[in-house]
């Protein structure tokens, strides 16, 4: 009558070897997939259309257009998803971080493990922390039912956890992998992420201690030397460019587990991508037109016409016309050796560039020493002048940090950074209400700066109360 | 003294019955030493209550031996009297006696006899024997001495012929003159001659095992008889879990559906043919694809996330899994259906749905029945859904997209954009997808025995091409049961069934767009598109007038290829053993072996193959189940009146099931399909599954019945089941009823015209284990991830898969029934019964907080309820010829949450692929499951001023307005309401077969009422934002012009999928499923043919459904036997009318 699964180990029986610890560190990782690029509407959608930089499909479901004009509600799908996956990842992280001390073995390659959990563990969290503020702060094993019911943390203890991780991780992560285990998160991608997490928590606040940090950190990757801008803007996306010298930390794919940010954001029906595009989001008009015409970015991020395959006519796309079929599309993440399938494109999710970096850099020195100083300059025109600009000079803080952030907006758009760079510098309300295309009319109020708590979780969870405002 | 009769033979049999008038045990006559034979043959009839059947001819003037004390069995005696005569005899069922005379003449009279005799016999199921004193029900019999002619000055001369419903003459029927002594008995082809007799006068018709009949003769000379079978008089036995009962002594509530209703509708499958003739059984079909399988519910929604479906139980072998496809219904004897606690709880944890017995045809003794039935029919769309055509299509389109703020589209500027009526009608392309297609069936049985030994064999084959092209269903299968008697103590059996089942499945009910079906392709793909291109290719088209990206509707029918193969094999033997005297034991051994293969391709030429060169699948999963059941029974009859029947029994069940899926892509050309997969350049990963269940139970049950009034019944079931920890895997289940059978009260005395009346009581629990197997356990599942330079190689990683739950254990059903049996004069009867039944410890999927990592728990929480009434009324109504039979059954369930995972309320459930609409049923305790939850569509708006005072200030005039519920001056989610229900609050089913000479007209009618659909088709049909075709209904959406209606206005840039009680119709529905003439020919054609049976007939399906739903049919399903999501409706395979002609032959 005790019959055991043939097919599958259980939970008591699996954490034996090295091996097995391995495999549990690779589950964790597994989750990025679905966090970056699966089905691509976890986080970088709600961030894209939140903020200014894109518009979603407008007659499909509802909750992408509730999240676009803010009239959203707590049963949110795509919020649902963001807040199940992140605690997904924390949980597959906090069982290897309490297998594996158990198990016997190398212990450098035991402390790496746990530094790879713990840093994907703050990588999770840090989207939470932005996302939800505060939130349940789970550190230990779930192993029964008894103990899923916890309450909110406060945003002190979540930040707490993230950067001891982070530290921990920056100590004991190796500083690069052999070929097979490159992708693995290392020490530069826990330094990187950080000096964005300092970055986050400086906040807009001129006299906050956490710009000296964001800049150290983020100048300890410079002077590492082991990372550098590829010459060509389009190169960063290239297949060729994946685990290469501007990567600091990315989710890779391949054709058997890859991500549909390619065929999901071609223009609607456009037969350039197997079976056509979905149409999922277009571009704001706002971001199209910042870009100068010489500007390498403009070209290679956007999708501005097409050769029809069997006409051969030149499709030239619209940034305003209501039809999906003929919009604008983002298009840095395309992968055009993908010829079949819907989720199979290959080119890396740039979760942490180097371009990030030294733009964090320039950020954080700025305020650091009051001004820009060479070093500052120096970031940033790296930045400009790959991108085939003209380097600037002279300028004032307020110039030089307006400079930065339009850089940010310019080399990093669709990359997940809008809507956290524009909240974090207090500009989410602005840029809100300017960015009104299409009748957007987003129904703005202070309480959006955090999304609600998904519905079915305070269901499930008597101990949690909903984010203030919803 | 003579016996008219018009036979050739001239042989008169009559029937010498029990219980002559004036006789008693008391006034046996004294032993004579030698007697006449008639006088023996009485006595005995008398003393070891059988029948004698002869020929008057051969005992006339015979004299015997007659020693009555010597005798110590009716076959001694028979044999001694008839020592010295030159008759023999011939025993049947232990209670009919055949007496002829060895020569050509005799011996073929008694092959009729037989012949006859094994039907009778067949009918009463054989427990005449079992039940040898009914003494309460003399069987009228023809006394020959009162035949005799009277002087009288009237002659009048009747004769005529007696048959039952099968046109079978009857043989020796008493045909007696009311109120005289002179009477007759009809010959061998039935037929009888009565002379001299009044006119006016009464004939009284009675026959063993009939209902007795009185006619008038009202001055006709001529009469043609049909007398039907007595239920009653036969005392019908029903099967119940490991044995029968007399229906009569049942405490549950069982109902029973016999051969001619199954037969009734050809249909496929058994649930179909179950359809509407049982109370508290409701049928869906899911979707009308051949091979289409459907959801059965017995007295409502029980569980929530566990199965809902019953256990079936053929032939004494309970069935895993709710697939009864592989069973040919022209195999089926009769189904009894279980429904209350008393009669399930026999099967325990596995009981809690209803049980559904299948019990297939035996052979009998004598002579082997052959019998062929075959049928031919063709069948078409029952309905199309009316579209807008081409002209009408390219106005809505400009009227959209100048309403959405852009420019006429149709504007005469290119081939592609003609002006509207230079388009015309353009395609329909439902015309394009939709046939008229053969379907039949062709069964041969062959039936027959020894008494030692008796077969059934029955094969048959079905073949049905689908109304949509390239679809279709067949299947082939054969059974044959034997069982043999080694000696009185001994018998064994065995039965062995197999079948082979092949689906050519088209593509329907898969979500729509991009990866969408043809229903749905057909319904949205513009009718300004040609099928093909310039080149003759499938027309294609991504652009903006096919938002819906959804492929070319032609294509997807003949470019996807879905062929699945079923093979079943089952085979059960048993062997059964009597001991001192009132024990038997039994015990079986059997396996149910089952395979299936599905073949999948998606050529180069649909959206879904053409990305990837190709996509061929194929997967494939054998079930290995295997069965042992022993039982040891102890009847005894004690004093007269304790009648007692105890069964124990322990039995063990276990299957064992394995998967393999593989695929592969990219194909240079489409030729091999998915034959040669090694040929795709791009191979997926091959995946492969295993589950075992293992079953373990002891039984036991008790039957006691007091003077037959008052009857008791005592289950008890204990379960073991692999699925649950190991703490939690035992559960029993126990059962307690009454019966009392009022009639038999001395304080009711005789009153003739009541023949049945009793009370039924039952109260008791079942299980429910009907979840996937090790779901208790963590599983450690497999994710993958890609590293490395270059091109990054996936590696595995593992994580455990749910949270392990050691405390799961069963979902139990708690059941209250009383039901009333009431039966008038063999003419008229009523079933009713009430219910109330628990289910507690749902095995329910909680959601547990997400930021524990997962999402969702299989644990016992929760509580349900259902109750309700069932009622089934039948009665016939004869005049001479003409007779009208009906049966009547209808059913009301009311079900309500008691209780969930300690939330209220929550939303779940629903969602189909692209159109993003999910949540659309709300579980709120307090109410039932399956309530439909979204916006509430208060009308249209008609200007600015009823917008400003709403609260939907960005609408403008043509919008569909809202109900803001909670008055908040904002449309969102909390304005979300019940809009409707998927679940039939009634349902019911209303048969009526009419007689008349040899004709037989039937018509049946089902229907479920109350219920809701949830009409998803709507969000495509009605979205009036010009990305697909529309409803002609549409044809009156709002304009300035057009104010008065229910439909907004046409808007390129509206349409969201806001689910509201704009998607959600009225679901109830009445159908004429069927009407089927037939005809019978004449024993005299028959005779010439040498055939003992002809029946030609023709049927209509489906012809007939009053209902106000707007998609292809109001019975439908579209997450099949889910148990939150009934009543919803995308896309699926639309349903057919058929007309069939068929006939039956017995040789």
């Amino acid at each position: 009558m005790d019959i055991a699964p043939k097919g599958y180990e259980t939970n008591a029986s699996f954490y034996n070897n090295q091996s097995d610890a391995n495999a549990s560190i690779i589950a964790c990782y597994s989750l990025l997939r679905g966090v970056y690029g699966g089905h691509s509407e976890n986080v970088l959608v709600p961030n894209s259309i939140m903020g200014d930089e894109a518009i979603p499909f407008l007659t499909g479901g509802v909750d992408r257009i509730q999240t676009w004009n803010y009239t959203f509600n707590p049963n949110n799908s795509y919020f649902q998803q963001i807040w199940s996956s992140a605690y997904r990842g924390i949980l597959f992280s906090n069982i290897a971080l309490d297998e594996i001390p158990k198990i016997d073995f190398d212990n450098d390659l035991k402390q790496q493990y746990l530094a790879e959990a713990r840093f994907l563990r703050a990588l999770h969290y840090f989207n939470l922390v932005r996302y939800f503020g505060e939130v349940p702060l789970v550190t230990g094993k779930i192993s029964s039912l008894d103990s899923v019911f916890i309450e909110k943390s406060p945003v002190e203890s979540i930040n707490n956890l993230i950067e001891t991780d982070l530290k921990f991780a920056e100590a004991h992560l190796p500083l690069q992998y052999d070929n097979i285990d490159i992708g693995r998160a290392t020490k530069i991608a826990a330094l990187g992420v950080l000096s964005k997490f300092y970055l986050t928590l400086a906040g807009d606040n001129p006299g906050s201690p956490y710009w000296q940090l964001a800049e150290s950190k983020a100048n300890e990757i410079i002077d590492l030397g082991k990372n550098d801008l590829w010459d060509q803007y389009y190169k960063v996306f290239s297949l060729d460019s994946r685990g290469g010298k501007e990567s600091i930390f990315e989710v890779l794919f391949n054709r058997d587990y890859g991500h549909n940010l390619f065929t999901g954001y071609a223009p609607r029906g456009a037969p350039i991508v197997p079976a056509g595009g979905y149409g999922i989001t277009r571009v704001t008009k706002s971001l199209f037109d910042l870009y100068e015409e010489h500007d390498q970015r403009k070209s290679v991020s956007f999708l501005t016409y097409y050769i029809h395959p069997t006409s051969n006519e030149t499709v030239t796309l619209s940034i305003d016309d209501p039809d999906p079929s003929i919009a604008i599309s983002f298009w840095k993440l395309a992968d055009s050796s993908a010829t079949a399938g819907t989720n199979v494109a290959q080119t890396s999710f740039p979760y942490l560039r180097y371009s990030d970096i030294l733009l964090v850099f320039a950020e954080a020195r700025n305020e650091v020493k009051g001004g820009p100083d060479l070093e500052a300059y120096a970031a940033l025109n790296k930045v400009r002048q790959r991108a085939g600009l003209e380097p600037v000079s002279n300028l004032t803080k307020e110039e030089f940090l307006e400079q930065v952030l339009l850089e940010r907006r310019r080399e990093l758009c669709f990359e997940g950074h809008r809507w956290f760079d524009l909240k974090r510098r207090g500009r989410l309300e602005n840029a809100v209400r300017e960015e009104n295309s299409f009748n957007r009319n987003a129904s703005f109020q202070n309480h959006h700066v955090y999304l609600p708590i998904p519905e079915s979780e305070l269901d499930a969870n008597p101990n949690l109360t909903q984010n203030a405002g919803y | 003294m003579t016996i008219k009769s018009t036979n050739l033979y001239g042989i008169i049999f009559v029937l010498v019955g029990l219980f002559w008038p004036g006789y008693s045990q008391a006034e046996i006559k004294p032993i004579s030493k030698e007697i006449s034979l008639l006088e023996a043959i009485e006595r005995i009839s008398q003393e070891y209550e059988v029948y004698f059947t002869f020929d008057m001819n051969l005992v006339t003037d015979v004299k015997v031996e007659y020693t009555h004390e010597s005798y110590g069995s009716a076959v001694e005696a028979i044999s001694h009297i008839l020592r010295g005569t030159n008759l023999n005899y011939k025993f049947y069922d232990q209670r009919f006696v055949i007496l002829y005379k060895e020569d050509a003449e005799g011996l073929e009279s008694l092959k009729k006899m037989s012949q006859h005799l094994e039907g009778l016999i067949s009918e009463g199921e054989k427990t005449i024997a079992a039940a040898p004193t009914r003494k309460n029900r003399a069987v009228p019999l023809l006394k020959n001495e009162i035949i005799s002619r009277s002087i009288g000055p009237i002659t009048f001369t009747v004769q005529g012929i007696v048959t039952d419903q099968g046109r079978e003459p009857l043989i020796g029927v008493n045909i007696q003159v009311k109120g005289t002594n002179k009477g007759t008995a009809s010959d061998f082809d039935g037929s009888f001659v009565l002379e001299d007799i009044d006119e006016n006068a009464i004939l009284m018709i009675s026959y063993i095992g009939y209902q007795t009949l009185e006619i008038p003769v009202a001055g006709n000379s001529t009469l043609n008889i049909v007398l039907l079978p007595d239920s009653q008089l036969l005392d019908e036995v029903v099967v119940v879990g490991y044995g029968t009962q007399k229906k009569s002594d049942v405490t549950g509530s069982i109902s029973r559906v016999g051969e001619s209703e199954i037969r009734l509708t050809p249909v496929v499958d058994v649930n179909k043919a179950l359809q509407g003739h049982s109370a508290g059984v409701l049928i869906t079909q899911n979707a009308g694809d051949p091979g289409a399988e459907s959801t059965i519910r017995i007295r409502g929604t029980s569980s929530i996330n566990a199965s809902n479906s019953p256990l079936y139980v053929l032939d004494g072998y309970p069935l895993e899994g709710s697939d009864i496809s592989f069973i040919d219904p022209s195999s089926i004897q009769s189904i009894d259906i279980l429904k209350d606690a008393s009669a399930t709880s026999i099967y325990g944890s596995r009981g809690s749905n209803g049980v559904v017995l299948i019990t297939t045809k035996k052979g009998t003794e004598g002579k082997t029945r052959i019998s062929l039935d075959s049928y031919y029919g063709i069948q078409s769309i029952r309905h199309k859904i009316p579209l807008l055509n081409g002209e009408q299509y390219a106005e809505f389109i400009n009227e959209a997209r100048i309403n959405g703020g852009g420019e006429a589209y149709f504007d005469g500027s290119s081939p592609e954009r003609l002006l509207p009526s230079a388009i015309g009608k353009g395609t329909e392309w439902q015309d394009q997808v939709f046939q008229s297609a053969p379907i039949q069936q062709h069964s041969l049985s062959i039936l027959g025995g020894t008494k030692q030994t008796k077969f059934s064999i029955i094969g048959s084959l079905y073949d049905q091409d689908g109304i949509i092209i390239n679809s279709g269903y067949n299947r082939y299968s054969i059974r044959a049961n034997v069982d043999h008697e080694i000696n009185e103590f001994v018998n064994l059996g065995i039965s062995i069934a197999g079948s082979r089942s092949s689906n050519n499945a088209a593509r329907t009910a898969t979500g729509g767009g991009v990866g969408g079906g043809i229903t749905n392709a057909a319904l949205n793909f513009a009718p300004s598109f040609p099928v093909y291109d310039e080149n003759g290719a499938y027309y294609k088209n991504k652009g903006s007038l096919n938002g819906s990206l959804v492929d070319n509707p032609v294509a997807l029918a003949n470019e996807v290829t879905n062929q699945s193969l079923r093979h079943r094999f089952l085979s059960n033997m048993y062997a059964e053993i009597k001991f001192l005297n009132d024990f038997k034991f039994r015990t079986s051994w059997g396996g149910d072996i089952g395979s299936s293969k599905t073949n999948n391709y998606f050529s180069r030429l649909v959206v879904l193959g053409e990305g990837q060169n190709g996509v061929a699948s194929i997967s494939e999963g054998t079930s290995e189940n295997w069965l042992s059941e022993n039982t040891l029974t102890y009847s005894k009859w004690f004093n007269d009146i304790h009648d007692f029947n105890a069964l124990i029994g322990y039995t063990i069940q276990q299957t064992h099931y394995e998967s393999l899926t593989a695929t592969a892509e990219n194909f240079n050309s489409d030729f091999a399909l998915y034959y040669n997969l090694g040929s795709g350049s791009t191979l997926k990963a091959p995946a492969s599954g295993e589950s075992t269940h293992m079953l373990i139970s002891y039984l036991g049950r008790i039957n006691y019945s007091y003077a037959n009034r008052y009857l008791l019944t005592a289950t008890v079931r204990r379960d073991g089941s692999s699925r649950f920890a190991p703490n939690n895997k035992f559960g029993i289940f126990p059962s307690f009823a009454l019966g009392w059978k009022i009639l038999n009260e001395p304080f009711i005395g005789q009153v003739n015209s009541i023949t049945d009346l009793k009370l039924r009581m039952s109260y008791g629990t079942t299980g429910n284990e009907g979840i996937g197997d090790y779901r208790f356990m963590s599983l450690i599942a497999t994710h993958y991830y890609p590293l490395g330079l270059g091109n990054p190689e996936t590696r595995a990683g593992n994580a455990p898969s749910s949270l392990s739950n050691e405390s799961l254990s069963w979902e139990k059903n708690t059941q209250f029934n009383v039901g009333l049996d009431f039966e008038v004069a063999n003419n008229f009867f009523v079933v009713a019964d009430y219910y109330n039944s628990i289910t507690s410890d749902l095995l329910f999927s909680v959601n547990i907080p997400s930021s524990s990592g997962y999402s969702t728990s299989l644990q016992n929480i929760g509580e349900l309820q259902n109750k309700g009434f069932e009622l089934g009324v039948g009665g016939h109504l004869t005049r001479n010829t003409f007779k009208w039979e009906s049966r009547i059954n209808l059913s009301y369930n009311e079900n309500k949450v008691q209780k969930l995972d300690g939330r209220p309320q929550f939303t779940t459930g629903g969602g189909i692929g692209h159109l993003v609409v999910s949540n659309t049923v709300l579980l709120d305790v307090g109410h039932s499951v399956g309530n439909f939850y979204g916006l509430k569509k208060i009308g249209i708006f008609e200007s600015e001023e009823e917008i400003a005072a709403s609260a939907q200030l960005n609408s403008q005039p043509g919008d569909i307005k809202y109900e803001d519920i909670n008055q908040d001056g904002i449309i969102n989610e909390a304005d979300r309401t019940v809009i409707g229900n998927g679940n039939p609050k009634y349902f019911g089913g209303f048969n009526n077969t009419f007689y008349w000479h040899n004709f037989k007209l039937n018509v049946f009618l089902q229907g479920a009422f109350g219920n809701e659909i949830l009409n998803f088709q709507r969000f495509d049909l009605y979205n009036l934002n010009g990305n697909n075709n529309q409803s002609i209904e549409i044809l009156d959406r709002w304009t300035p012009t057009n104010t008065n209606t229910d439909i907004p206005r046409a808007n390129s840039r509206g349409g969201s999928r806001t689910f509201s009680s704009f998607h959600v119709e009225d679901g109830s529905y009445l159908r004429v499923k069927n009407i089927t003439l037939g005809y019978d020919f004449n024993r005299n054609v028959l005779n010439n043919l040498h055939l003992s049976k002809l029946n030609i007939y023709c049927t209509l399906q489906n012809w007939l459904t009053v209902t106000k739903y707007t998609g292809y049919d109001p019975e439908i399903n579209y997450f099949g036997t889910s148990a939150i999501n009934q009543g919803m409706d995308y896309q699926s395979y639309p349903s057919s009318k058929t007309v069939l002609f068929g006939l039956s032959i017995g040789f």
